[in-house]
């Protein structure tokens, strides 16, 4: 393609033109791109710079934006639009037509203080060091509208990005990328394995596989170096929109993703808390090595009439590690039966799977007499994967127990050890979806206007998986590796029908490949009223099918008023209220029994019946009966010339129609904020939030020991009810959550002319508390009077605090040429009961934890120095 | 019954959309055809020449590309030509000013010099000004503000100009309409029934085109996280959080996910439902799995609150209060767990502690062993 | 129209307008705003016309007894707007506008003088109305403007009638009308010569000035003719 037509550009922009002039081409209409319509890489920012230009953006226009009247104009919400910064022409390029600017900020950065608190590094990976706090090199034809913009900021070598955009304006843009994102996890982690990062994770001399006891579990934890625990995104992508043929506009890019580091992680080799110095709960680490690549495409056609979109979304997600092998410190014994014939010391979990993923969607809409339209969208998806099933078991030689003949609960590892113990190799998982929605709205007078709009979406899980060794001839699976089997005789997790002994377990037998179809009708209509107030009604009815679920009809039914009035003595004010009903049909407390070997022919009911699979008066919130009501007021208020007042009131309630399960949730907050831009030297704004919420729930303790009731495996512990013998009203627990938040700050700037200085304080204070009570003690997990006495204690408060304080001043030595000074200045404060005494051991009998959580106080500095240049 | 009532309203919405595009083709036509027609002839002021005859001394603001498509709703080419897309844009028609007549940017800035300056270096206009280098200059003020005649005259009678902020006369309709007419289709598609419209967003809530307020996007104020939170201010303060997504860092920002010119989900979702949307980044989330958990295959906000929250990992309670609200099943699901079983305790217990129930259950978003339906392997 | 004619059209029309017409790009240079008084805040000012009785003695020499020049390049400031011709009166003063006499006489000028001189003058009943030519070019320029030569309408700022700006009610934010001067009657040789300077930036110390340099810039010597003809006679 050669350049454009009529191009003078000298030799030097000549390069710059080819490249821009590559994909040019005429056409009409690609006003803009379509970036909003795809997931992800919409913003490129730093800790440093949030929004990731803030130096392109100093000093502000004097002169501000008109001579015509003082102050700068609001948005029609009455939100005041910041003084626009000092326009820069740029450079001209030779003689060509073409202009550049460019922006160089690059420094050096001192941490200080608690440089490894985890939550003032989650996700930056502050550094001392040189810092590019940005580089901005921008390239305009301001006679053809051809462009090339690049971009780049680096914090560190996991905390960076790099842009470039090439593109004529309305005609194409090709974009490239490459960003590094860091997520830190924990900078507290005591991990006492080896392999770290890896699909194996081994223990070293003192440690024995299986044979270590707490106490030489507990010298290794508390000699384990600390470390960190976390991942870096690393994204690059390649991107091109523009016009393809006439008014034709497409759209294709490819993304790669690259996640690799590490994550906590769970190792389960059987309970340890009804089996003092047996089992094993061990928190290990697993590794995150992935790759997606994604491939969007799409065409559009943008006519008068009908505007029409087709795109095509493909992402392909590769694991490079699909499982993780741990060893197990802990030695495991029979709790029943001597002697001990199993030796299970390895535990495994299967990681993600490989996955790919499609998704074609069209897009229609028309143009419809009384200032109408018709919108109709069809989408088809489907998500697959097919990975080798790894084996049920890794553990070698006998596993389970032997009591006594013919009381055999052994099972030979061979039969399991191997993926010929599986009735398929391959998962075969496919999850297919599909949408339609459509929607018209009509507005037959400024007055009034309708709309109306139906959406169906299905999502169909077509897995099948059945659990069955045709090796053995038998059913189910081998649980926990084979520790629980190994600790409890029978609790293999195997169904024979041909065996006595197994033909009366309950076990999972076959997936449940769940799904639904959803169909949301909605109906609404508005009236505005002068030309300062509106009022919308809209109707919801949401009808949903689950499939193998509890319920399976699920009606939504809502009602929103929404009220716009321009001015309530000069504010603009918006107000919501809505209203929903959610109801179904009967609740079935358990769906699931396909899904068990009770499904399965030669299945034995137990002497005493099989015990209730759950409570039946439980209600899973996602399915039972709701009433909600939400209301929300968003006020702007202008504030003479130069200030605007802002509030956010809002809050919801909700109750749920549930003895047992989820009871209810409220939230209630508010917001305030000032805004003041007196001249444009000077900014000011000042903000306060404050946000408290509840979730209550209940739940009912089982008769799991004679000391609250009848015990497991007595007769009547068939009858699901509350009030039964195995649910008494006496074992009912009521637990309630209470968070409130409260943040509030300001920040100030002012340009004094050879210097800026910008001030910043921030304050962040969450507390939440887990309140419960209980109908006896027969709730409690531990009944001892010591147990009971430390229960009514409660538990403590848990914490999240910090104080955040940055001083900023730039010092302007010429027109291009400014040095920035900056300090950060941060305080933490952390409590949260689940890493509760975890600061003094992380090792609890036959359990092992990993992470201590986060630091209970933390203090941190940030100091550097920035050079600014404009290039 | 409900079933009935479904089916009833459905069809009800079908027939009557039928309907109004049957009757509608022909007049949206018609409308599209008359609205780029010259205006008629106005009563002559007392100068003698009337404001017509000086629109007609001028250039066709939209150098006749209205008028080429006048009779053909699906607008022919310029491919052919030196035009660049922004030739297409035409006066829009002021309701509140209907017998003004364009004048030509360069009145306009005879008086609004400063407003010139400003506008020059913003995206908007190098992209408009790029058009104009061929062909001339046709998009510019009046592409926008509609006609000028009669706002000249008399510049502070409401509404003779369409204009865009806190006082503007001119409805949100017409404001957006202005911007649509360019901007359609693609990622605004949805705008019409959005929440942004519903709610009578105008466009420049969000952007100001007249100025570099930032350095893309054209927004009103210097970030899009500061845009979406003049309103949002609440959801912006969850991202103050103990677990949060990484807004406040610099990585991400509220488009990254919502398109906040409408979408065909409620919440202004980029895709078809909210999973969709989590398993972009989440990939590994997507599987399928052998064994699937219902709540994380149904939604993933049933557990997680996705701005932020004060518990780990973005969830919506503690664990295990978090499982507790479900799992009620006979042994140790449904055990109340108090301070005796935490760390500190008397009765340490790993339902509660650390990672809680999810020390075992790791494979909490479905586990793809032959080993997991209970998600521990 | 098909796109062979529209193209056809562009060609024609573009070629002679291309470089003039339009939002034309401003100077990329930025003139740093020294001096330059800011009038945007300017609340209308009022002061003693009495007092300010009292210190015309000097003005009327040049100005006339009763406030109507006794030259044609000497304002008439008979009726004026008492804050137009305090901002004037302070840019005297201070050096932003130029004007050898004008420079002297305000150099001693305090506050309260210029704000009493002002009021007095304003308080003076203008210049009777002439027969204006109706159909006159300066007419045509004064109430509808040029757009081909993208001359915007004077009267939106100095009213229909030459007697001021007359806003209508409005929430949005405002220029300083009351700084805004009456044109009516207004000697047109002096007219003229204001206009000159503004096109020149020689009269550019306001920000108000700011905006009639943008104005006066569309103007050629003989649209200055016509329209000083006209207000000459207004």
């Amino acid at each position: 393609m050669p350049v454009q037509k009529g191009n003078h550009s000298a030799p030097k922009a000549l390069t710059l033109g080819l490249l821009a002039g590559l994909f040019g081409m005429h056409g009409a209409l690609a006003s803009d791109t379509s970036g909003t319509m795809r997931v992800g890489d919409m913003h490129y920012g730093s800790p440093l710079d949030p929004t990731g230009w803030a130096p392109m953006l100093y000093r502000a226009d004097p002169e501000g934006t008109s001579y015509l009247h003082a102050g700068m104009l609001r948005t029609p919400t009455g939100a005041l639009y910041p003084y626009p910064p000092l326009p820069e022409a740029g450079k001209p390029l030779g003689l060509s037509d073409w202009n550049y600017a460019g922006l160089l900020q690059l420094g050096y950065l001192h941490v200080g203080g608690d440089r490894n608190a985890e939550y003032f590094r989650q996700y930056a990976d502050w550094k001392s060091g040189a810092v590019l706090g940005l580089f901005v090199l921008d390239f305009l034809n301001r006679r053809t509208g051809q462009y090339v913009e690049l971009r780049g900021s680096r914090l560190s070598g996991d905390d960076q990005f790099y842009r470039l955009r090439v593109g004529r304006y309305g005609h194409y843009r090709v974009e490239g990328f490459y960003r590094d994102m860091p997520h830190t996890v924990s900078t507290s982690a005591y991990p006492i394995w080896n392999g770290v990062g890896s699909t194996d994770l081994t223990l070293s001399a003192p440690l024995v596989p299986g044979a270590s006891t707490p106490a030489q579990v507990a010298a290794v934890s508390a000699a384990t170096p600390r470390r960190s625990i976390g991942m870096t995104r690393t994204r690059a992508g390649l991107g091109y929109e523009g016009v393809l043929y006439r008014d034709w506009i497409g759209s294709a890019s490819i993304t790669n993703e690259k996640r690799t580091g590490t994550r906590l992680w769970g190792g389960s080799m059987f309970f340890n808390y009804p089996f003092p110095s047996n089992g094993g709960v061990l928190e290990t680490v697993r590794p995150i090595d992935f790759r997606t690549t994604d491939i969007n495409l799409s065409l559009r056609n943008v006519g008068k009439v009908w505007h029409f979109l087709a795109t095509y979304n493909g992402s392909f997600f590769r694991n490079h590690k699909d499982h993780l092998n741990f060893q197990s410190p802990f030695a495991l014994w029979n709790v029943v039966g001597t002697p001990q014939v199993a030796d299970i010391k390895n535990g495994q979990f299967s990681l993600e799977p490989d996955n790919d993923y499609h998704n074609l969607r069209l897009d229609l809409t028309r143009t419809l007499k009384w200032n109408g339209q018709f919108s109709m969208a069809g989408a088809w998806g489907t998500m697959r994967q097919n990975d080798a099933l790894l084996a049920p078991t890794t553990c070698t030689g006998t596993g389970g127990i032997f009591i006594a003949p013919p009381v055999d609960y052994t099972f030979q590892c061979a039969n399991w050890n191997t993926t010929a113990a599986l009735s398929q190799r391959n998962a075969n998982a496919r999850i297919d979806t599909g949408l339609v929605d459509a929607r018209v709205t009509f507005h037959p007078t400024a007055a009034f206007g309708w709309h109306a709009g139906l959406r169906w979406y299905r999502e169909n899980d077509k897995t099948r998986y059945l659990a069955y060794n045709p090796l053995t001839g038998q059913y189910g699976y081998i649980s926990e590796n084979g520790s629980q089997g190994s600790v409890v005789p029978g609790e293999t997790g195997i169904f024979d029908p041909n065996n006595p002994l197994y033909r009366s377990y309950m076990v999972t037998v076959r997936n449940n490949p769940f799904g639904y179809t959803d169909t949301i009708f909605e109906l609404g209509g508005d009236w505005q009223f002068g030309r300062k107030s509106s009022l919308g009604v809209v109707y919801t009815f949401d009808h949903n099918r689950p499939k193998y679920r509890e319920r399976k009809r699920i009606d939504d039914q809502r009602i929103k008023f929404d009220w716009v009035s321009r001015d309530v003595i000069g504010a603009t004010v918006r107000l919501s209220w809505e209203y929903a009903r959610r109801d179904g049909d009967r609740y079935n407390y358990n769906p699931y029994r396909q899904f068990f070997s009770e499904s399965l022919p030669g299945f034995v009911e137990p002497v005493n019946g099989l015990p209730a699979h759950t409570v039946a008066d439980m209600r899973k919130y996602d399915l039972s009966d709701r009433t909600e009501s939400k209301a929300r007021v968003i006020i702007t208020y202008p504030w003479g010339e130069s200030a605007t007042l802002s509030a956010t009131f809002y809050g919801n309630r909700d109750n749920y129609d549930a003895t047992i399960g989820r009871q209810n949730t409220r939230t209630t907050g508010a917001t305030v904020q000032w805004d003041w831009q007196p001249t444009p030297a000077t900014v000011v704004n000042v903000y306060l939030g404050a946000e408290s919420s509840r979730l209550g729930i209940s739940n009912v303790n089982d008769a799991d020991g004679p000391d609250n009731g009848k015990a497991l495996g007595t007769p009547g512990q068939t009858n699901p009810n509350l009030g039964g013998p195995l649910y008494p009203f006496a074992n009912q627990w009521w637990e309630l959550d209470r968070e409130s938040n409260r943040n509030g700050g300001f920040s100030l700037s002012h340009d004094f002319g050879r210097v800026r200085a910008d001030l910043r304080y921030d304050y962040n204070g969450s507390f939440g508390h887990v309140g419960y009570r209980y109908a006896t003690i027969g709730a409690l997990a531990n009944r001892v009077p010591a147990a009971v006495a430390a229960a009514a204690a409660g538990y403590p408060d848990n914490k999240y605090r910090t104080n955040t304080l940055d001083l900023g001043l730039n010092f302007a030595i010429n027109r291009s040429v400014g040095v920035r000074l900056f300090g950060r200045y941060q305080t933490g404060a952390f409590s949260d009961w689940h890493y509760a005494g975890f600061d003094k051991t992380l090792s609890y009998d036959h359990r092992l934890y990993t992470d201590k959580g986060g630091q209970l106080h933390y203090s941190v500095s940030l100091v550097g120095v920035m050079l600014n240049l404009k290039l | 019954m409900r079933a009935i009532s479904l089916l009833l309203a459905v069809v009800l919405c079908a027939a009557l959309s039928a309907g109004a595009m049957l009757l509608g083709a022909r007049d949206v036509q018609a409308q599209q055809a008359g609205g780029n027609a010259a205006p008629g002839a106005h009563a002559a002021p007392a100068g003698g020449l009337s404001q017509s005859d000086i629109a007609r001394m001028l250039p066709a603001t939209d150098m006749g590309a209205g008028a080429a498509r006048a009779g053909n709703p699906h607008p022919a080419s310029m491919s052919d030509s030196l035009a660049t897309p922004f030739d297409a844009a035409s006066i829009p028609a002021n309701p509140l000013a209907p017998n003004a007549d364009a004048t030509g940017a360069k009145s306009c800035v005879a008086c609004h010099t400063q407003e010139n300056v400003q506008a020059s270096h913003s995206l908007h206009m190098a992209a408009f000004r790029a058009g104009a280098a061929n062909t001339g200059p046709q998009a510019a003020c009046e592409s926008c503000h509609g006609p000028g005649s009669a706002h000249a005259k008399d510049p502070t009678a409401p509404g003779l100009i369409i204009g865009f902020t806190h006082d503007s006369k001119s409805s949100p309709q017409t404001q957006a309409g202005v911007c649509l007419a360019c901007h359609a289709g693609g990622a605004r598609q949805h705008w019409i029934g959005s929440i942004h419209q519903n709610r009578g967003l105008s466009c420049t809530d969000c952007h100001n085109p007249m100025a570099r307020l930032s350095p893309e996007g054209a927004l009103a104020k210097s970030s899009i996280n500061e845009v979406c939170a003049s309103c949002h201010q609440d959801i912006r303060a969850k991202f103050n959080r103990r677990s949060h997504m990484p807004l406040p860092e610099g990585q991400m920002a509220c488009t990254d996910c919502h398109n906040p010119h409408g979408s065909i989900t409620k919440p202004l979702l980029k895709t078809d439902t909210v999973n969709e949307t989590c398993y972009t980044c989440h990939a590994e989330k997507r599987g399928p799995f052998l064994f699937e958990h219902a709540p994380v295959r149904q939604n993933c906000l049933n557990c997680h609150d996705v701005h932020g929250s004060n518990q780990q990992t973005l969830l919506v309670a503690p664990i295990p209060m978090l499982c507790q609200q479900c799992h009620t099943m006979t042994r140790h699901p449904n055990d109340l767990q108090s301070a005796a079983n935490l760390g500190s305790g008397p009765f340490p217990d790993e339902r509660s502690m650390g990672r809680g129930c999810l020390s075992c259950h790791a494979n909490i978003h479905g586990s793809n062993n032959p080993s997991g339906p209970k998600f521990h392997k | 129209m098909t796109s062979r004619t529209s193209l056809l059209c562009m060609l024609l029309l573009g070629a002679g307008l291309v470089a003039d017409a339009g939002a034309s790009e401003p100077p990329h240079t930025h003139t740093p705003p020294t001096r330059v008084v800011d009038l945007r805040r300017l609340q209308p000012v009022s002061g003693d016309a009495v007092a300010g009785a009292g210190k015309a003695t000097v003005c009327t020499a040049c100005h006339g007894a009763r406030g109507l020049s006794i030259a044609p390049e000497f304002p008439n400031l008979a009726g004026q707007s008492a804050t137009y011709l305090y901002v004037q009166l302070k840019e005297f003063h201070e050096g932003q506008r130029v004007g050898a006499v004008m420079n002297g006489q305000a150099a001693t000028l305090g506050d309260t003088d210029a704000r009493d001189l002002a009021s007095y003058y304003a308080a003076m009943p203008p210049k009777p109305a002439g027969r204006a030519d109706a159909a006159s070019r300066g007419a045509q320029l004064y109430l509808a403007g040029d757009p081909a030569k993208g001359i915007p309408p004077c009267q939106g700022c100095h009213g229909p009638d030459g007697a001021g700006p007359r806003p209508h009610a409005s929430s949005a934010p405002q220029p300083p009308w009351a700084a805004f001067p009456r044109l009516r009657g207004q000697s047109g040789q002096y007219l003229a010569h204001e206009l000159h300077d503004f096109k020149t930036g020689t009269r550019a110390g306001t920000s108000n000035a700011k905006v009639m340099q943008g104005v006066a810039a569309t103007l050629d010597d003989e649209d200055v003719q016509a329209l000083s003809a006209y207000l000459d006679t207004l």
